[in-house]
Protein backbone atom coordinates (compact mmCIF):
# COMPACT_ATOMS: atom_id res chain seq x y z
CA UNK A 1 0.00 0.00 0.00
CA UNK A 2 2.91 2.59 0.89
CA UNK A 3 5.11 1.39 -2.14
CA UNK A 4 3.82 3.95 -4.28
CA UNK A 5 3.73 6.34 -2.16
CA UNK A 6 7.13 9.07 -2.09
CA UNK A 7 8.99 9.14 1.04
CA UNK A 8 8.11 13.03 1.28
CA UNK A 9 4.56 11.85 0.78
CA UNK A 10 5.27 9.24 3.86
CA UNK A 11 6.64 11.73 6.43
CA UNK A 12 3.75 13.76 5.62
CA UNK A 13 1.20 11.62 6.90
CA UNK A 14 3.51 10.41 9.86
CA UNK A 15 3.76 13.88 11.08
CA UNK A 16 0.07 13.99 10.77
CA UNK A 17 -0.26 11.58 13.45
CA UNK A 18 2.21 13.18 15.60
CA UNK A 19 0.51 16.41 15.25
CA UNK A 20 -3.06 15.08 16.29
CA UNK A 21 -1.55 13.69 19.64
CA UNK A 22 -2.39 16.59 21.36
CA UNK A 23 -6.02 17.25 20.43
CA UNK A 24 -6.40 13.61 20.70
CA UNK A 25 -5.55 13.08 24.03
CA UNK A 26 -8.01 15.93 24.93
CA UNK A 27 -11.00 14.90 22.91
CA UNK A 28 -11.01 11.12 24.03
CA UNK A 29 -9.04 11.73 27.85
CA UNK A 30 -12.38 14.24 28.61
CA UNK A 31 -14.90 13.89 26.21
CA UNK A 32 -14.90 10.24 24.49
CA UNK A 33 -13.76 8.21 27.36
CA UNK A 34 -16.23 9.50 29.72
CA UNK A 35 -19.11 9.29 26.99
CA UNK A 36 -18.31 5.79 26.95
CA UNK A 37 -17.54 4.98 31.03
CA UNK A 38 -20.68 7.05 31.58
CA UNK A 39 -22.90 4.78 29.61
CA UNK A 40 -21.07 1.59 30.81
CA UNK A 41 -21.39 2.32 34.71
CA UNK A 42 -24.78 3.62 34.34
CA UNK A 43 -25.47 -0.65 34.56
CA UNK A 44 -23.40 -0.92 37.87
CA UNK A 45 -23.80 0.26 41.44
CA UNK A 46 -21.10 2.80 41.53
CA UNK A 47 -21.52 5.41 43.78
CA UNK A 48 -18.10 7.26 43.14
CA UNK A 49 -16.51 6.42 46.66
CA UNK A 50 -15.85 2.87 46.35
CA UNK A 51 -14.06 3.92 43.45
CA UNK A 52 -12.77 0.79 41.41
CA UNK A 53 -15.49 -1.61 43.26
CA UNK A 54 -18.98 -1.93 41.30
CA UNK A 55 -20.23 -4.72 40.08
CA UNK A 56 -23.13 -4.95 37.47
CA UNK A 57 -26.75 -4.50 38.09
CA UNK A 58 -28.20 -4.91 34.54
CA UNK A 59 -31.11 -2.30 33.73
CA UNK A 60 -31.92 -1.88 37.57
CA UNK A 61 -30.78 1.23 37.73
CA UNK A 62 -33.20 2.21 34.63
CA UNK A 63 -35.88 0.06 35.66
CA UNK A 64 -35.76 2.41 39.30
CA UNK A 65 -35.38 5.09 37.49
CA UNK A 66 -38.35 4.60 35.17
CA UNK A 67 -40.51 3.17 38.20
CA UNK A 68 -39.46 4.85 41.51
CA UNK A 69 -38.65 8.20 40.49
CA UNK A 70 -41.27 10.37 40.14
CA UNK A 71 -39.54 13.61 40.73
CA UNK A 72 -37.06 13.19 37.86
CA UNK A 73 -40.13 13.18 35.40
CA UNK A 74 -41.64 15.96 37.26
CA UNK A 75 -38.36 17.79 36.36
CA UNK A 76 -38.72 16.25 32.73
CA UNK A 77 -41.85 17.68 31.95
CA UNK A 78 -40.85 21.15 33.50
CA UNK A 79 -38.30 20.71 31.29
CA UNK A 80 -40.18 20.07 28.45
CA UNK A 81 -42.29 22.64 29.03
CA UNK A 82 -39.53 25.12 29.19
CA UNK A 83 -37.68 23.87 25.85
CA UNK A 84 -41.24 24.08 23.65
CA UNK A 85 -42.61 27.50 25.19
CA UNK A 86 -39.17 28.81 24.81
CA UNK A 87 -38.77 27.48 21.80
CA UNK A 88 -42.17 28.80 20.17
CA UNK A 89 -41.95 31.76 21.65
CA UNK A 90 -38.64 32.53 20.25
CA UNK A 91 -38.72 31.55 17.18
CA UNK A 92 -42.10 33.47 16.28
CA UNK A 93 -40.53 36.59 17.80
CA UNK A 94 -37.16 36.21 16.03
CA UNK A 95 -38.57 35.75 12.62
CA UNK A 96 -40.58 38.44 13.03
CA UNK A 97 -37.98 40.81 14.06
CA UNK A 98 -35.99 39.71 11.48
CA UNK A 99 -38.55 40.18 8.85
CA UNK A 100 -38.97 43.79 10.31
CA UNK A 101 -35.25 44.34 9.87
CA UNK A 102 -35.16 42.95 6.70
CA UNK A 103 -36.69 46.23 5.59
CA UNK A 104 -34.38 48.45 7.31
CA UNK A 105 -31.37 50.42 5.69
CA UNK A 106 -27.82 48.28 5.96
CA UNK A 107 -27.06 51.14 8.93
CA UNK A 108 -30.23 49.81 11.06
CA UNK A 109 -29.61 46.51 10.23
CA UNK A 110 -26.01 46.65 11.93
CA UNK A 111 -27.49 48.38 14.56
CA UNK A 112 -30.30 46.11 15.75
CA UNK A 113 -27.80 42.89 14.99
CA UNK A 114 -25.56 44.47 17.46
CA UNK A 115 -27.85 45.69 19.98
CA UNK A 116 -30.20 42.64 20.07
CA UNK A 117 -27.55 40.69 20.27
CA UNK A 118 -25.88 41.60 23.34
CA UNK A 119 -27.46 39.67 25.91
CA UNK A 120 -26.52 36.72 23.72
CA UNK A 121 -22.55 37.80 24.98
CA UNK A 122 -23.31 36.97 28.54
CA UNK A 123 -22.90 34.56 30.86
CA UNK A 124 -26.24 32.72 32.07
CA UNK A 125 -25.05 33.29 35.68
CA UNK A 126 -24.44 37.05 35.19
CA UNK A 127 -28.09 37.44 33.75
CA UNK A 128 -29.72 35.24 36.51
CA UNK A 129 -27.76 37.52 38.90
CA UNK A 130 -29.24 40.90 36.81
CA UNK A 131 -32.80 39.40 36.84
CA UNK A 132 -32.95 38.22 40.18
CA UNK A 133 -32.55 41.81 41.04
CA UNK A 134 -35.05 43.51 38.43
CA UNK A 135 -37.46 41.09 39.66
CA UNK A 136 -37.26 41.06 43.40
CA UNK A 137 -41.12 42.14 44.87
CA UNK A 138 -40.80 45.58 46.34
CA UNK A 139 -37.52 47.23 44.82
CA UNK A 140 -37.17 45.27 41.43
CA UNK A 141 -37.54 47.37 38.11
CA UNK A 142 -40.11 45.42 36.81
CA UNK A 143 -42.85 45.90 39.83
CA UNK A 144 -41.69 49.75 39.71
CA UNK A 145 -42.53 49.60 36.38
CA UNK A 146 -45.71 48.57 37.15
CA UNK A 147 -46.57 50.67 40.26
CA UNK A 148 -45.23 53.64 38.02
CA UNK A 149 -48.24 53.10 35.54
CA UNK A 150 -50.79 51.98 38.52
CA UNK A 151 -50.98 48.70 37.64
CA UNK A 152 -50.12 47.59 41.23
CA UNK A 153 -52.65 44.42 41.18
CA UNK A 154 -49.91 42.93 38.49
CA UNK A 155 -47.08 42.71 40.85
CA UNK A 156 -45.55 39.69 42.14
CA UNK A 157 -43.12 37.88 43.65
CA UNK A 158 -42.21 36.81 40.26
CA UNK A 159 -39.37 33.91 41.02
CA UNK A 160 -41.15 32.92 44.36
CA UNK A 161 -44.52 32.82 43.18
CA UNK A 162 -45.12 29.18 41.80
CA UNK A 163 -47.20 30.62 39.13
CA UNK A 164 -45.33 32.14 37.61
CA UNK A 165 -41.39 31.46 38.45
CA UNK A 166 -41.49 28.51 34.78
CA UNK A 167 -42.97 32.18 33.56
CA UNK A 168 -40.10 34.36 34.43
CA UNK A 169 -37.78 32.09 33.79
CA UNK A 170 -39.21 31.44 29.91
CA UNK A 171 -38.96 35.20 29.85
CA UNK A 172 -35.80 35.63 30.55
CA UNK A 173 -34.04 32.91 28.64
CA UNK A 174 -36.34 34.80 25.75
CA UNK A 175 -34.84 37.95 26.53
CA UNK A 176 -31.05 36.39 26.77
CA UNK A 177 -31.75 34.42 23.30
CA UNK A 178 -34.16 36.23 20.72
CA UNK A 179 -31.54 38.07 19.22
CA UNK A 180 -29.23 35.02 18.33
CA UNK A 181 -32.53 33.78 16.44
CA UNK A 182 -32.84 37.35 14.88
CA UNK A 183 -29.95 37.27 13.33
CA UNK A 184 -29.83 33.48 11.85
CA UNK A 185 -33.33 34.49 10.05
CA UNK A 186 -32.11 37.69 9.16
CA UNK A 187 -28.72 35.73 7.86
CA UNK A 188 -31.10 33.60 5.93
CA UNK A 189 -33.43 36.37 4.64
CA UNK A 190 -30.50 38.54 3.50
CA UNK A 191 -29.75 34.88 1.09
CA UNK A 192 -32.68 34.88 -0.77
CA UNK A 193 -32.44 36.57 -4.03
CA UNK A 194 -33.52 40.13 -4.16
CA UNK A 195 -34.80 39.60 -7.67
CA UNK A 196 -37.29 37.04 -5.98
CA UNK A 197 -38.66 39.58 -3.46
CA UNK A 198 -38.95 42.34 -6.16
CA UNK A 199 -40.41 40.59 -9.24
CA UNK A 200 -43.16 39.83 -6.03
CA UNK A 201 -43.55 43.68 -5.46
CA UNK A 202 -43.47 44.27 -9.16
CA UNK A 203 -46.77 42.17 -9.65
CA UNK A 204 -48.59 44.04 -6.44
CA UNK A 205 -47.45 41.38 -3.82
CA UNK A 206 -48.09 43.13 -0.31
CA UNK A 207 -45.43 42.46 2.78
CA UNK A 208 -47.96 40.03 4.10
CA UNK A 209 -48.27 38.07 0.67
CA UNK A 210 -44.06 38.12 0.65
CA UNK A 211 -43.80 36.49 4.02
CA UNK A 212 -46.20 33.65 3.64
CA UNK A 213 -45.01 32.79 -0.12
CA UNK A 214 -41.37 33.60 0.23
CA UNK A 215 -39.57 34.32 3.53
CA UNK A 216 -41.76 31.66 5.56
CA UNK A 217 -40.55 29.24 2.55
CA UNK A 218 -37.49 29.89 2.18
CA UNK A 219 -36.10 30.00 5.22
CA UNK A 220 -37.32 26.76 6.26
CA UNK A 221 -34.08 24.76 7.09
CA UNK A 222 -33.05 27.73 9.46
CA UNK A 223 -36.22 27.69 11.29
CA UNK A 224 -35.14 24.05 11.48
CA UNK A 225 -31.47 25.24 12.53
CA UNK A 226 -33.03 27.73 14.98
CA UNK A 227 -35.38 25.07 16.93
CA UNK A 228 -32.73 22.11 17.35
CA UNK A 229 -30.43 24.68 18.60
CA UNK A 230 -33.18 26.21 21.38
CA UNK A 231 -34.54 23.13 22.21
CA UNK A 232 -31.32 21.34 22.83
CA UNK A 233 -30.36 24.70 24.59
CA UNK A 234 -33.62 24.36 26.76
CA UNK A 235 -33.72 20.83 27.54
CA UNK A 236 -29.51 21.25 29.38
CA UNK A 237 -30.60 25.11 30.76
CA UNK A 238 -28.79 24.93 34.22
CA UNK A 239 -26.91 27.41 35.33
CA UNK A 240 -30.03 29.99 34.52
CA UNK A 241 -32.16 28.29 36.63
CA UNK A 242 -30.32 27.39 39.51
CA UNK A 243 -29.36 31.42 40.04
CA UNK A 244 -32.67 32.69 39.37
CA UNK A 245 -35.03 30.30 41.36
CA UNK A 246 -32.49 28.03 42.76
CA UNK A 247 -35.34 25.24 41.63
CA UNK A 248 -38.13 26.90 43.72
CA UNK A 249 -40.33 27.35 44.90
CA UNK A 250 -40.88 24.20 45.97
CA UNK A 251 -39.70 22.07 42.65
CA UNK A 252 -41.82 24.73 40.40
CA UNK A 253 -38.70 25.02 38.44
CA UNK A 254 -36.21 22.19 39.12
CA UNK A 255 -34.98 20.95 36.24
CA UNK A 256 -33.57 17.52 35.02
CA UNK A 257 -29.56 18.86 34.87
CA UNK A 258 -30.49 19.92 38.34
CA UNK A 259 -32.07 16.83 39.51
CA UNK A 260 -28.93 14.94 37.92
CA UNK A 261 -26.23 17.10 39.89
CA UNK A 262 -27.83 16.92 43.47
CA UNK A 263 -28.26 13.07 42.60
CA UNK A 264 -24.45 12.90 41.69
CA UNK A 265 -22.30 15.83 43.44
CA UNK A 266 -24.76 16.07 46.39
CA UNK A 267 -26.24 12.75 47.10
CA UNK A 268 -23.07 10.90 45.50
CA UNK A 269 -25.09 8.23 43.90
CA UNK A 270 -23.38 8.24 40.82
CA UNK A 271 -24.67 5.22 39.27
CA UNK A 272 -28.49 6.80 39.39
CA UNK A 273 -27.00 10.01 37.89
CA UNK A 274 -25.08 8.43 35.16
CA UNK A 275 -28.77 6.67 34.19
CA UNK A 276 -30.60 9.90 34.57
CA UNK A 277 -27.61 11.40 31.95
CA UNK A 278 -27.70 8.97 29.63
CA UNK A 279 -31.86 9.31 29.64
CA UNK A 280 -31.59 12.78 29.40
CA UNK A 281 -29.37 12.40 26.48
CA UNK A 282 -31.47 10.15 24.74
CA UNK A 283 -34.34 12.30 24.79
CA UNK A 284 -32.34 15.29 23.27
CA UNK A 285 -31.16 12.91 20.71
CA UNK A 286 -34.61 11.95 19.28
CA UNK A 287 -36.02 15.30 20.18
CA UNK A 288 -33.16 17.07 17.24
CA UNK A 289 -34.35 14.03 14.99
CA UNK A 290 -37.61 14.21 15.55
CA UNK A 291 -37.11 18.44 14.55
CA UNK A 292 -35.35 17.47 11.53
CA UNK A 293 -37.53 14.90 10.27
CA UNK A 294 -40.38 17.34 10.44
CA UNK A 295 -38.33 19.99 8.73
CA UNK A 296 -37.01 17.82 6.28
CA UNK A 297 -40.59 16.86 5.75
CA UNK A 298 -41.88 20.55 5.64
CA UNK A 299 -39.02 21.43 2.97
CA UNK A 300 -39.81 18.81 0.61
CA UNK A 301 -43.88 19.99 0.62
CA UNK A 302 -42.75 23.33 -0.20
CA UNK A 303 -40.69 21.99 -3.35
CA UNK B 1 -33.65 47.02 -3.23
CA UNK B 2 -35.21 50.32 -3.03
CA UNK B 3 -36.29 50.41 0.50
CA UNK B 4 -39.24 53.00 0.73
CA UNK B 5 -40.51 54.92 3.56
CA UNK B 6 -44.20 53.49 4.31
CA UNK B 7 -46.48 52.78 7.13
CA UNK B 8 -45.19 49.57 7.53
CA UNK B 9 -41.84 50.32 7.79
CA UNK B 10 -42.74 52.83 10.53
CA UNK B 11 -44.64 50.70 12.34
CA UNK B 12 -41.83 47.81 12.59
CA UNK B 13 -39.45 50.90 13.09
CA UNK B 14 -41.33 51.32 16.59
CA UNK B 15 -41.71 47.57 17.49
CA UNK B 16 -37.96 47.52 16.70
CA UNK B 17 -37.00 50.20 18.90
CA UNK B 18 -39.55 49.25 21.69
CA UNK B 19 -37.71 45.47 21.68
CA UNK B 20 -34.05 47.43 21.62
CA UNK B 21 -35.29 49.21 24.68
CA UNK B 22 -36.44 45.74 26.14
CA UNK B 23 -32.91 44.23 25.37
CA UNK B 24 -30.72 47.57 26.30
CA UNK B 25 -32.62 49.66 29.20
CA UNK B 26 -31.98 46.60 32.16
CA UNK B 27 -27.92 46.87 31.68
CA UNK B 28 -28.35 50.98 31.60
CA UNK B 29 -30.20 50.61 34.41
CA UNK B 30 -27.75 48.17 36.24
CA UNK B 31 -24.96 50.70 35.26
CA UNK B 32 -26.91 53.48 36.30
CA UNK B 33 -27.76 51.77 40.00
CA UNK B 34 -24.48 50.77 39.98
CA UNK B 35 -23.29 54.46 41.37
CA UNK B 36 -26.40 55.10 44.05
CA UNK B 37 -26.77 54.80 47.29
CA UNK B 38 -28.94 51.86 48.73
CA UNK B 39 -31.56 54.63 49.90
CA UNK B 40 -31.28 56.48 47.00
CA UNK B 41 -31.84 53.08 44.98
CA UNK B 42 -35.05 52.76 46.80
CA UNK B 43 -36.63 56.47 46.82
CA UNK B 44 -35.89 56.94 43.78
CA UNK B 45 -35.33 54.27 41.13
CA UNK B 46 -35.56 55.66 37.81
CA UNK B 47 -32.85 59.04 38.67
CA UNK B 48 -29.69 59.45 39.80
CA UNK B 49 -29.31 61.63 42.57
CA UNK B 50 -26.35 60.40 44.59
CA UNK B 51 -22.92 59.30 42.91
CA UNK B 52 -20.77 56.82 45.07
CA UNK B 53 -18.30 55.21 43.20
CA UNK B 54 -16.96 53.57 46.56
CA UNK B 55 -19.97 50.91 45.47
CA UNK B 56 -16.74 49.70 43.21
CA UNK B 57 -14.80 49.39 45.32
CA UNK B 58 -16.59 47.95 47.59
CA UNK B 59 -17.63 44.98 45.09
CA UNK B 60 -13.95 44.34 43.93
CA UNK B 61 -12.60 44.49 47.50
CA UNK B 62 -15.22 43.25 49.68
CA UNK B 63 -17.23 41.32 47.18
CA UNK B 64 -14.12 39.50 45.59
CA UNK B 65 -15.42 40.65 42.32
CA UNK B 66 -11.92 41.63 41.71
CA UNK B 67 -10.19 38.34 42.63
CA UNK B 68 -13.11 36.25 40.70
CA UNK B 69 -12.49 38.41 37.44
CA UNK B 70 -8.57 37.59 37.98
CA UNK B 71 -9.33 33.98 38.03
CA UNK B 72 -11.65 33.65 35.25
CA UNK B 73 -9.39 35.43 32.88
CA UNK B 74 -6.16 33.54 33.85
CA UNK B 75 -8.58 30.59 33.51
CA UNK B 76 -10.01 31.76 29.97
CA UNK B 77 -6.21 33.10 28.77
CA UNK B 78 -4.59 29.34 29.30
CA UNK B 79 -7.17 27.86 28.20
CA UNK B 80 -7.27 29.35 24.55
CA UNK B 81 -3.89 29.84 24.41
CA UNK B 82 -3.74 25.47 24.59
CA UNK B 83 -6.64 25.29 22.22
CA UNK B 84 -4.88 28.04 19.83
CA UNK B 85 -1.94 25.58 19.29
CA UNK B 86 -3.68 22.19 19.38
CA UNK B 87 -6.24 23.45 16.50
CA UNK B 88 -4.10 24.84 14.37
CA UNK B 89 -2.19 21.36 14.64
CA UNK B 90 -4.98 18.95 14.64
CA UNK B 91 -6.80 21.59 11.36
CA UNK B 92 -3.30 21.44 9.27
CA UNK B 93 -3.11 17.59 10.02
CA UNK B 94 -6.59 16.87 9.12
CA UNK B 95 -6.72 19.38 6.43
CA UNK B 96 -3.13 19.27 4.60
CA UNK B 97 -1.22 16.02 5.64
CA UNK B 98 -4.34 13.85 5.32
CA UNK B 99 -2.62 11.16 7.70
CA UNK B 100 -4.30 7.39 6.99
CA UNK B 101 -7.67 7.43 8.65
CA UNK B 102 -8.28 10.98 7.79
CA UNK B 103 -12.41 10.26 7.06
CA UNK B 104 -12.64 7.82 10.53
CA UNK B 105 -10.79 10.62 12.77
CA UNK B 106 -12.83 13.66 11.10
CA UNK B 107 -15.69 11.62 12.79
CA UNK B 108 -14.17 11.20 15.65
CA UNK B 109 -13.74 14.69 16.57
CA UNK B 110 -17.37 15.53 14.76
CA UNK B 111 -18.91 13.08 17.35
CA UNK B 112 -17.85 15.57 20.43
CA UNK B 113 -20.12 17.83 19.07
CA UNK B 114 -23.09 15.82 20.38
CA UNK B 115 -21.68 15.12 23.63
CA UNK B 116 -24.17 16.63 26.71
CA UNK B 117 -22.15 18.10 29.73
CA UNK B 118 -24.13 15.74 32.19
CA UNK B 119 -22.78 13.19 30.26
CA UNK B 120 -18.80 13.81 30.80
CA UNK B 121 -19.16 15.33 34.27
CA UNK B 122 -18.95 11.91 36.72
CA UNK B 123 -15.99 10.51 34.80
CA UNK B 124 -13.75 13.70 34.50
CA UNK B 125 -14.67 14.30 38.13
CA UNK B 126 -13.42 10.55 38.82
CA UNK B 127 -10.50 11.62 36.63
CA UNK B 128 -9.37 15.09 38.82
CA UNK B 129 -9.04 12.80 41.80
CA UNK B 130 -7.11 10.16 40.62
CA UNK B 131 -4.68 12.61 39.64
CA UNK B 132 -5.25 14.13 42.36
CA UNK B 133 -6.04 17.51 41.05
CA UNK B 134 -9.62 17.77 42.16
CA UNK B 135 -10.37 21.47 43.05
CA UNK B 136 -7.61 23.02 40.88
CA UNK B 137 -7.23 25.01 38.53
CA UNK B 138 -5.97 22.92 35.86
CA UNK B 139 -8.98 20.45 36.94
CA UNK B 140 -10.70 23.61 35.27
CA UNK B 141 -8.89 23.82 32.06
CA UNK B 142 -8.20 19.98 30.87
CA UNK B 143 -11.91 19.89 30.35
CA UNK B 144 -11.94 23.38 29.00
CA UNK B 145 -9.54 22.55 26.54
CA UNK B 146 -11.62 19.42 25.52
CA UNK B 147 -15.06 21.37 25.54
CA UNK B 148 -14.19 23.62 22.43
CA UNK B 149 -11.91 21.12 20.28
CA UNK B 150 -14.51 19.44 18.15
CA UNK B 151 -16.08 22.09 16.60
CA UNK B 152 -13.39 25.01 15.69
CA UNK B 153 -11.03 21.51 14.20
CA UNK B 154 -14.44 20.98 12.40
CA UNK B 155 -14.45 24.76 10.77
CA UNK B 156 -10.76 24.83 10.78
CA UNK B 157 -10.20 21.74 8.86
CA UNK B 158 -12.73 22.70 6.36
CA UNK B 159 -11.57 25.61 5.77
CA UNK B 160 -7.60 24.45 5.56
CA UNK B 161 -8.88 21.83 2.97
CA UNK B 162 -9.77 24.37 0.49
CA UNK B 163 -7.13 27.00 0.79
CA UNK B 164 -5.78 27.16 -2.84
CA UNK B 165 -3.23 23.97 -3.81
CA UNK B 166 -1.22 26.45 -6.00
CA UNK B 167 0.05 28.13 -2.62
CA UNK B 168 1.62 24.61 -1.17
CA UNK B 169 3.30 23.62 -4.57
CA UNK B 170 4.72 26.79 -5.07
CA UNK B 171 5.98 26.82 -1.07
CA UNK B 172 7.08 23.49 -1.67
CA UNK B 173 9.07 24.06 -5.35
CA UNK B 174 10.92 26.86 -2.88
CA UNK B 175 12.01 23.75 -0.71
CA UNK B 176 9.70 24.94 2.31
CA UNK B 177 9.38 21.81 4.20
CA UNK B 178 6.40 21.11 5.92
CA UNK B 179 6.88 23.05 9.09
CA UNK B 180 7.56 25.71 6.84
CA UNK B 181 4.24 25.43 4.99
CA UNK B 182 2.89 25.59 8.29
CA UNK B 183 4.20 28.68 10.06
CA UNK B 184 4.87 30.99 6.80
CA UNK B 185 1.22 29.87 4.79
CA UNK B 186 -1.14 27.73 6.39
CA UNK B 187 -1.03 29.99 9.99
CA UNK B 188 -0.88 33.40 8.27
CA UNK B 189 -3.93 32.09 6.54
CA UNK B 190 -6.18 30.96 8.72
CA UNK B 191 -5.91 33.57 11.26
CA UNK B 192 -9.16 35.38 10.38
CA UNK B 193 -11.08 32.60 10.83
CA UNK B 194 -9.21 31.07 14.03
CA UNK B 195 -9.92 34.00 15.45
CA UNK B 196 -13.63 33.42 14.84
CA UNK B 197 -13.50 30.19 16.31
CA UNK B 198 -11.35 31.00 19.30
CA UNK B 199 -14.23 33.97 20.22
CA UNK B 200 -16.93 31.57 19.91
CA UNK B 201 -14.77 29.03 22.61
CA UNK B 202 -13.69 31.97 24.62
CA UNK B 203 -17.73 32.44 25.53
CA UNK B 204 -17.90 28.86 26.42
CA UNK B 205 -15.16 29.24 29.03
CA UNK B 206 -15.62 32.70 30.11
CA UNK B 207 -19.77 31.48 30.82
CA UNK B 208 -18.87 27.95 31.93
CA UNK B 209 -20.56 27.35 35.44
CA UNK B 210 -21.94 24.05 35.68
CA UNK B 211 -18.04 22.15 35.83
CA UNK B 212 -16.57 25.25 37.84
CA UNK B 213 -19.56 24.39 40.85
CA UNK B 214 -18.42 20.85 40.94
CA UNK B 215 -14.88 21.30 41.31
CA UNK B 216 -14.11 24.51 42.82
CA UNK B 217 -14.60 25.41 46.69
CA UNK B 218 -11.75 27.30 47.64
CA UNK B 219 -13.06 30.59 47.73
CA UNK B 220 -9.50 32.17 46.37
CA UNK B 221 -10.45 29.99 42.85
CA UNK B 222 -13.52 30.90 42.25
CA UNK B 223 -14.01 32.10 38.42
CA UNK B 224 -16.84 34.83 38.17
CA UNK B 225 -20.12 32.71 37.17
CA UNK B 226 -19.49 30.99 40.44
CA UNK B 227 -18.27 33.72 42.33
CA UNK B 228 -21.40 35.88 41.39
CA UNK B 229 -23.61 33.48 43.23
CA UNK B 230 -21.49 34.14 46.63
CA UNK B 231 -21.42 37.84 45.96
CA UNK B 232 -25.39 37.60 45.07
CA UNK B 233 -26.15 36.51 48.16
CA UNK B 234 -23.68 38.69 50.35
CA UNK B 235 -25.14 41.97 48.56
CA UNK B 236 -28.68 40.58 47.89
CA UNK B 237 -29.86 43.94 49.45
CA UNK B 238 -27.08 46.31 49.20
CA UNK B 239 -28.26 47.46 46.02
CA UNK B 240 -25.62 49.74 44.85
CA UNK B 241 -23.06 47.56 45.17
CA UNK B 242 -24.86 44.30 43.70
CA UNK B 243 -24.90 46.73 40.46
CA UNK B 244 -21.62 47.42 40.54
CA UNK B 245 -20.42 44.17 40.72
CA UNK B 246 -22.58 43.50 37.65
CA UNK B 247 -21.06 46.08 36.06
CA UNK B 248 -17.49 44.60 36.34
CA UNK B 249 -18.63 41.56 35.05
CA UNK B 250 -20.49 42.88 32.14
CA UNK B 251 -18.46 46.09 30.75
CA UNK B 252 -15.22 44.51 29.79
CA UNK B 253 -17.17 41.94 27.42
CA UNK B 254 -19.26 44.31 26.35
CA UNK B 255 -16.22 46.40 25.43
CA UNK B 256 -14.51 43.94 23.66
CA UNK B 257 -17.68 42.75 22.19
CA UNK B 258 -18.68 46.44 20.52
CA UNK B 259 -14.61 46.25 19.13
CA UNK B 260 -15.25 43.08 17.16
CA UNK B 261 -19.32 42.34 17.06
CA UNK B 262 -18.81 40.70 13.69
CA UNK B 263 -16.37 38.09 15.10
CA UNK B 264 -18.73 37.45 17.78
CA UNK B 265 -22.15 37.01 15.68
CA UNK B 266 -20.10 35.35 12.89
CA UNK B 267 -18.88 32.77 15.26
CA UNK B 268 -21.90 31.56 16.94
CA UNK B 269 -23.62 31.95 13.51
CA UNK B 270 -21.65 29.34 12.25
CA UNK B 271 -21.57 27.27 14.78
CA UNK B 272 -24.67 27.11 14.59
CA UNK B 273 -25.36 26.99 11.03
CA UNK B 274 -22.09 23.63 11.12
CA UNK B 275 -23.87 22.25 14.09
Amino acid sequence: MAGSITKVERNRKLWGYVFLIPSLFFLVMFILYPLVNSIFMSFTNWTGFNNDSYSFVGAKNYVDLFTKNPGFWNAMVINLVFAFVSTAIQTVLGFLLAFCVYYMTSGWQRFYKVALYIPVILPASVIAVMWRFMLSPDTGLVNVILRTMGLDNLCRAWVGDPSTALGTVIAVNTWQYVGFTMILFLIAMLNIPTEVIESAQMDGAGKFRQLLSFFIPLTASTTETNIILSITGGMKSFALFYMLTGGGPGTATTVVSMVIYNTAFVDFKFYRALAMATVLFVIILVLVLISRRIGHEAETNIE
Amino acid sequence: MKKRLSIQNILSQILLVFLAVIVIYPLLFVFMTSFKSNFDVITHPFTINTFEPDNYVQAWEIGRIGKYFVNSVLITFVTLAIQLVIIVLASYSLGKLKPWGTGFLTILYLSGLFVTSEMITVPNFTTMRNWGISGTRLALVLPYVANGIAMATFIMTNYVRQMPKELDEAALMDGCGLFQNLTRITVPLMTPVLATCLIFNFQGVWSEFYWALIQIRDENLKTLPLGLMNFQSQFNTDYGILCAGLAISIIPVLLVYLKCSSQFIGGMTAGAVKG
